[in-house]
C-alpha cells in the first residue's frame, strides 16, 4: 500500500505541470470562445456567435486547410511508411544510415527547414536553376514557392521524421517468417505488403497520420513563409485574429472547430483503415 | 493428374524422381552455404536433411522453397525447372520454423489464405479446409488467434495452412525445434500419420539425429555444405560413410589407428585384421556392441581390452559404462540393467570386447 | 527474403532519393553559410566567415544566445527531474492504466502548438501574469516532459525489479536504493532523454514568440530575421541552430541505443 502511494505521488509533479499548463489553459481557452469582445475587454457570456461567425466567415478557409492537411498527412505517411519499409526489410546498411539521419534531424531546425525550402524553391532557387542548367526548363518555374505546392513540400519534408517514430516502431514489430509464408502461399509481393504488413503496424499508421494531419491543420508558419498571398489555412486567420484584431473568443472559437473536425476526420480515418485492412 | 488424384496416390511409385537438385551451390558472400550439390528425391518419401547448425541445410530448403536463388545448379520439381521462379510460384509448401503465423488472422483465415489467393472456388475451399482441419485436429480452434494457442497447436495451423494446399513437396524446417520433450513424441507421430494418410512427400530439416532416425524413410547427412551420405536411417546407422557421420548418428566409440598390410593398429598397440590398402582409418563400434567380460581371450569376441570403470551412468532400460583402457583410450558401454547385481561398479577392472561384425573399419580422409 | 533484383534497386534509388530529400535543404543552409554570395543561389561563391562575423557582432544574437541558453537548461533539467519521476512511478503501474496515463501525458505533443500557445498566453494575460522566461519555461516543460517520460519508461518497462528487491532485502532504503541502484543503471537513457528534450525546447518557435513577451531566444531571431530583411547571416545563425539541435540528437541516439 506505501509503495502504491509512492508510485501515485512521483507521477505528481509530470501532473500539475500537464494541469497548470495544458488542461487549465486549454480549458480557459474554450470557454472564452463563448465569452465575447467588448472594447478590446472579455466579457463571460454563453453564447454561440462566435462559432456561428467562423461558419459564416471561416468555411471555405477550413474546407481548404482540410485539403491541404489531408494531403500533407497522406503524403507524409505514405514516405515515412516506405522509408520505414525499406529500413525494415530492404536493406540493412544504407537503412541504417537513413534511419539515424531521419532521426537526427527530427528534433532541429523548424523555423530554418522552412527558410531552407525559400531558398529551393525559388524562382532563383538551387531547384530552378538546376533544371535550368540541365535544359530541362527554359523559364524558371514560378509555382513552385509562394504556392500551396511549397507548403505541402515544406511540410512534408518536416513531418516525415515525425511520422518516421512510430511507423518504425511498429513495422519493427513485424515478424518476417509470416511475410514469407504468405509468399509460398502463392501471394505477390503487393498482396503480402497488403494483408500481412499493413495490418500489423495500423497503430504506426494511425499515429503517423494523425500527428501530421493535426499539425498541418493547424500551422500558420509556413504558410505566411511559403504559402504566397493567397495560401491562407485556418492557423493564419487563427493568428490574425488574436495578434492582429485581438480577439481571442473568435480565434479560440476557430481553434476548436478545426479541432473538433480534426478529431472527427481521424476517427473517421480510423475506422476506415481498420475497414480496409480487415482479414477476410 | 488433378490434385485429388494426387492426393490419393499412394507412394508405391518409388522410382519417380519429385525433386531434382544439379549442381546446386549458394554462396553468401565468401561463405559457401551450399557446394555442387546433387540429390534427388523420390515420390512419397519422407525425407531428411540432417546436419549440424550452419551446415548449409536451410539454406537448401529455402532454395527448393525458392526463398533463396542458388548462385549455380538447377532446381527441377516434377520434372519442371523452377530455379528462376519464386515463392510462390512453386508447388511446394513450406512449415516454417516457429511457424510464421499470421498474427492479425484467425487459425481459419490462416489456413484459407493461400486458397484465396488461388482464387479456389468456395465450396472447394470449405471442403478442402474442413478435412484438413480434422487431419490435424484444429476443427475447434477455427475461430482463435494464434497468440491464444499453444505451440503445439500453432505448429497443427502450419501444417495445416501449408497441406491445404496440396503441395507436391511439403518443406518443414526444424518442425520439432520449439517443442518440449513430451509434445514432441506426439507431434513425431502426427507427422508419421499424416504422412501415411496423404501419401505426400515431405522433406525436413532436422540436427537432430533422434528426429531424423523416428520420422524419415531417407536420410541426407550433410556437412559443410555437402551431402556426405544418404540412404535409409539403418544404411547409415549401421554404414557411417565417414568419421563425421559415425559421430553425428547415434552415439559410437571412434578409435583411430592405421591399417598396416591388412592389419589396424590402433594406439596402444590393439590389433585387428582387416583387409584393405595402407592408411589411416578409424575403427567405429556403437555402445551396445561393446561387451564386457573377465576372460582374457574369449572365444567370441574379436579382441579382449583391459581398463577401468570410470563411471557408469543408470539410465533405465540399459546402464551407461566409460571404460578407461589401459591403452589410454576411452570407451562407452552399455550393459543390460537387468545384470545389475553382479555388474561392474566405478573403479572395477574389467576386460570389454566386441564381435567383428560389431565394428566399422572407416577410412580417414 | 525477397530477392527480386530489379524491384531492389527500385527500393534503393527509392532510399537515396529518400535521403537526398530529407538532407539536401540542411546541407544547402550550412553551405550557404559559408559562401560570399549573399543572394543564397548557386553559385556559392568564395568560402567566407564573414557571416558568421556579422552574426556575432550583433548584440541581439547574443541576447538571444542568452536567453536560449537559459529556457533549454533550465527545460532540460525540468523536464528530465520530472519526467524521470514520472516514468518511475508509471513504470509499476497496471499496464492498462499506465497506457493511458502515458496517452494523456502525451497529448500536448499531438496538439497543434499554435492553439496551445494561444490558450497559454490567454491564461496569462487573463490572470496578469507579466510574460517572460518564467513563463516560457514551464510552457516548454509541458510539451518536453512526454519526451522524457516515454523514453525513460521504455527503459524501465525492460527494467528487472529483482535487483530493487534483493537491494532492499539487503537492507537498502528506498532513497538509498534510487541513488545507488536505479539512477546509475538507467542514468544514459536519461543523458539521452535530457539531451532530446533540450533540442525540442531550443528549436520550438510556436509557442516560445507567444509566452515570451518582448523578449527573444533564437528560433525568434530567425523569425525576426525572415520577416525583415533576407539577412544572409541568418545561413550562419541556421547552421549553429541545426548544428546545436542534430549533435545533441545524435549523441542521445548514440548514448541511448535507440534505433526507432
Amino acid at each position: 500500500m506505501r509503495n502504491a502511494w509512492r508510485h501515485r505521488l512521483t507521477v505528481l509533479p509530470a501532473v500539475v505541470t500537464f494541469l497548470f499548463f495544458f488542461a487549465l489553459p486549454l480549458c480557459f481557452f474554450l470557454v472564452i470562445s463563448f465569452w465575447h469582445l467588448k472594447h478590446y475587454k472579455l466579457v463571460p457570456n454563453l453564447s454561440m456567435d462566435n462559432y456561428r461567425r467562423v461558419f459564416e466567415q471561416y468555411f471555405d478557409a477550413g474546407v481548404f486547410t482540410f485539403g491541404m492537411a489531408l494531403l500533407i498527412a497522406a503524403i507524409t505517411t505514405l514516405l515515412a511508411f516506405f522509408i520505414a519499409y525499406y529500413i525494415r526489410f530492404r536493406s540493412r546498411r544504407f537503412g541504417a544510415v537513413l534511419l539515424f539521419v531521419v532521426l537526427a534531424t527530427l528534433f532541429g531546425g523548424y523555423l530554418v527547414k522552412i527558410y531552407a525550402w525559400k531558398t529551393i524553391l525559388g524562382t532563383q532557387g538551387i531547384l530552378n536553376s538546376m533544371l535550368g542548367s540541365l535544359g530541362l526548363t527554359q523559364e524558371p518555374i514560378t509555382w513552385l514557392l509562394y504556392s500551396p505546392t511549397a507548403v505541402v513540400v515544406t511540410l512534408v519534408h518536416f513531418l516525415v521524421p515525425f511520422a518516421m517514430l512510430p511507423m518504425y516502431g511498429s513495422l519493427r514489430g513485424v515478424d518476417d517468417v509470416p511475410l514469407a509464408a504468405a509468399r509460398d502461399l502463392g501471394a505477390s509481393g503487393r498482396r503480402v505488403l497488403v494483408d500481412i504488413v499493413l495490418p500489423q503496424c495500423q497503430p504506426g499508421l494511425f499515429a503517423a497520420f494523425a500527428l501530421s494531419f493535426l499539425i498541418s491543420a493547424g500551422d500558420y508558419v509556413t504558410p505566411r513563409l511559403v504559402g504566397g498571398p493567397h495560401t491562407f489555412m485556418v492557423g493564419n486567420f487563427i493568428e490574425s485574429q488574436f495578434v492582429n484584431r485581438l480577439n481571442a473568443p473568435i480565434g479560440s472559437a476557430l481553434s476548436f472547430t478545426i479541432l473538433a473536425a480534426c478529431l472527427a476526420t481521424l476517427f473517421a480515418f480510423k475506422r476506415t483503415v481498420a475497414h480496409l485492412l480487415k482479414a477476410r | 493428374m488433378s490434385q485429388q488424384d494426387r492426393l490419393a496416390t499412394q507412394p508405391n511409385e518409388d522410382e519417380e524422381i519429385l525433386v531434382r537438385l544439379r549442381n546446386l551451390s549458394k554462396r553468401y558472400g565468401r561463405t559457401q552455404a551450399v557446394q555442387a550439390l546433387d540429390l534427388d528425391i523420390r515420390k512419397g518419401e519422407f525425407f531428411a536433411l540432417l546436419g549440424p547448425s550452419g551446415c548449409g541445410k536451410t539454406t537448401l530448403l529455402n532454395l527448393i522453397g525458392g526463398f533463396a536463388a542458388p548462385s549455380t545448379g538447377v532446381i527441377e520439381i516434377d520434372g519442371r525447372d523452377v530455379t528462376a521462379l519464386g515463392p510462390e510460384r512453386r508447388r511446394t509448401n513450406m512449415v516454417f520454423q516457429g511457424y510464421g503465423l499470421f498474427p492479425h488472422m484467425t487459425v481459419r483465415q490462416n489456413i484459407t489464405y493461400g486458397l484465396q489467393i488461388a482464387k479456389t472456388p468456395p465450396d472447394e475451399t470449405k471442403q478442402r479446409v474442413a478435412r484438413v482441419t480434422s487431419l490435424v485436429h484444429l476443427t475447434d480452434l477455427e475461430h482463435r488467434l494464434p497468440a491464444e494457442l499453444s505451440g503445439g497447436q500453432q505448429q497443427r495451423v502450419a501444417l495445416a495452412r501449408a497441406l491445404v494446399m496440396e503441395p507436391a513437396v511439403l518443406l518443414l524446417d526444424e518442425p520439432l525445434a520449439a517443442l518440449d520433450l513430451k509434445l514432441r513424441k506426439a507431434v513425431q507421430e502426427e507427422l508419421r500419420h499424416l504422412h501415411r494418410a496423404i501419401g505426400g512427400t515431405f522433406m525436413f530439416v532436422t540436427h537432430d539425429q533422434t528426429e531424423a532416425m523416428a520420422l524419415a524413410n531417407r536420410i541426407a547427412v550433410m556437412q559443410d555444405g555437402r551431402i556426405v551420405q544418404q540412404g535409409t536411417p539403418e544404411e547409415i546407422y549401421a554404414n557411417p560413410a565417414s568419421e563425421f557421420v559415425a559421430g553425428f548418428i547415434g552415439e559410437a566409440n571412434i578409435l583411430h589407428g592405421r591399417r598396416i598390410s591388412g592389419r589396424i593398429e590402433l594406439d596402444g598397440g590393439i590389433v585387428m585384421a582387416d583387409k584393405g590398402p595402407d592408411r589411416r582409418v578409424i575403427v567405429v563400434v556403437r555402445p551396445d556392441d561393446v561387451f564386457v567380460t573377465d576372460e582374457t581371450t574369449p572365444e567370441a569376441l574379436e579382441v579382449a581390452l583391459p581398463g577401468m570403470v570410470k563411471d557408469r551412468i543408470y539410465l533405465g532400460t540399459h546402464d551407461s559404462l566409460k571404460v578407461t583402457l589401459d591403452c589410454g583410450h576411452d570407451v562407452v558401454a552399455y550393459i543390460r540393467a537387468a545384470h545389475g547385481a553382479d555388474a561392474p561398479g566405478i573403479g572395477d577392472r574389467i576386460h570389454i570386447g566386441w564381435h567383428t561384425s560389431g565394428r566399422r573399419i572407416v577410412e580417414k580422409d | 527474403m525477397f530477392s527480386d533484383r530489379s524491384s531492389n534497386l527500385t527500393w534503393h534509388l527509392f532510399a537515396v532519393l529518400a535521403m537526398v530529400f530529407m538532407l539536401s535543404p540542411l546541407v544547402l543552409v550550412v553551405f550557404f553559410s559559408f559562401g560570399e554570395n549573399p543572394h543564397s543561389t548557386l553559385p556559392v561563391g568564395k568560402l567566407t566567415l564573414g557571416w558568421y562575423e556579422k552574426l556575432f557582432a550583433d548584440p541581439n544574437f547574443w541576447r538571444a544566445l542568452r536567453n536560449s541558453a537559459v529556457v533549454t537548461l533550465s527545460v532540460g533539467v525540468l523536464s528530465t527531474v520530472i519526467g524521470t519521476l514520472a516514468a518511475l512511478g508509471i513504470a509499476r503501474w497496471r499496464a492498462t492504466n499506465a497506457g493511458a496515463a502515458l496517452t494523456v501525458l502525451t497529448l500536448p505533443v499531438m496538439m497543434p502548438p499554435l492553439v496551445l500557445s494561444l490558450a497559454l498566453a490567454t491564461m496569462f494575460s487573463t490572470f496578469g501574469v507579466r510574460l517572460g522566461l518564467h513563463t516560457v519555461i514551464p510552457s516548454h516543460l509541458v510539451f518536453t516532459q512526454p519526451f522524457v517520460i516515454l523514453i525513460v519508461y521504455a527503459q524501465m518497462a525492460n527494467f528487472n525489479y529483482a535487483i530493487i528487491d534483493s537491494a532492499r532485502d539487503l537492507g537498502a532504503s528506498p532513497l538509498r536504493i534510487f541513488f545507488s541502484i536505479i539512477l546509475p543503471i538507467i542514468s544514459p537513457t536519461l543523458v539521452g532523454a535530457a539531451l532530446i528534450a533540450m533540442a525540442v525546447s531550443l528549436d520550438d518557435f510556436i509557442i516560445t514568440f507567444f509566452t515570451i513577451g518582448s523578449g527573444m531566444t533564437l528560433p525568434t531571431l530567425v523569425w525576426g530575421m525572415l520577416r525583415t530583411s533576407l539577412d544572409p547571416s541568418i545561413n550562419a545563425l541556421g547552421t549553429l541552430i541545426l548544428a546545436a539541435t542534430i549533435s545533441s540528437s545524435m549523441l542521445a541516439l548514440k548514448i541511448t541505443q535507440y534505433r526507432g
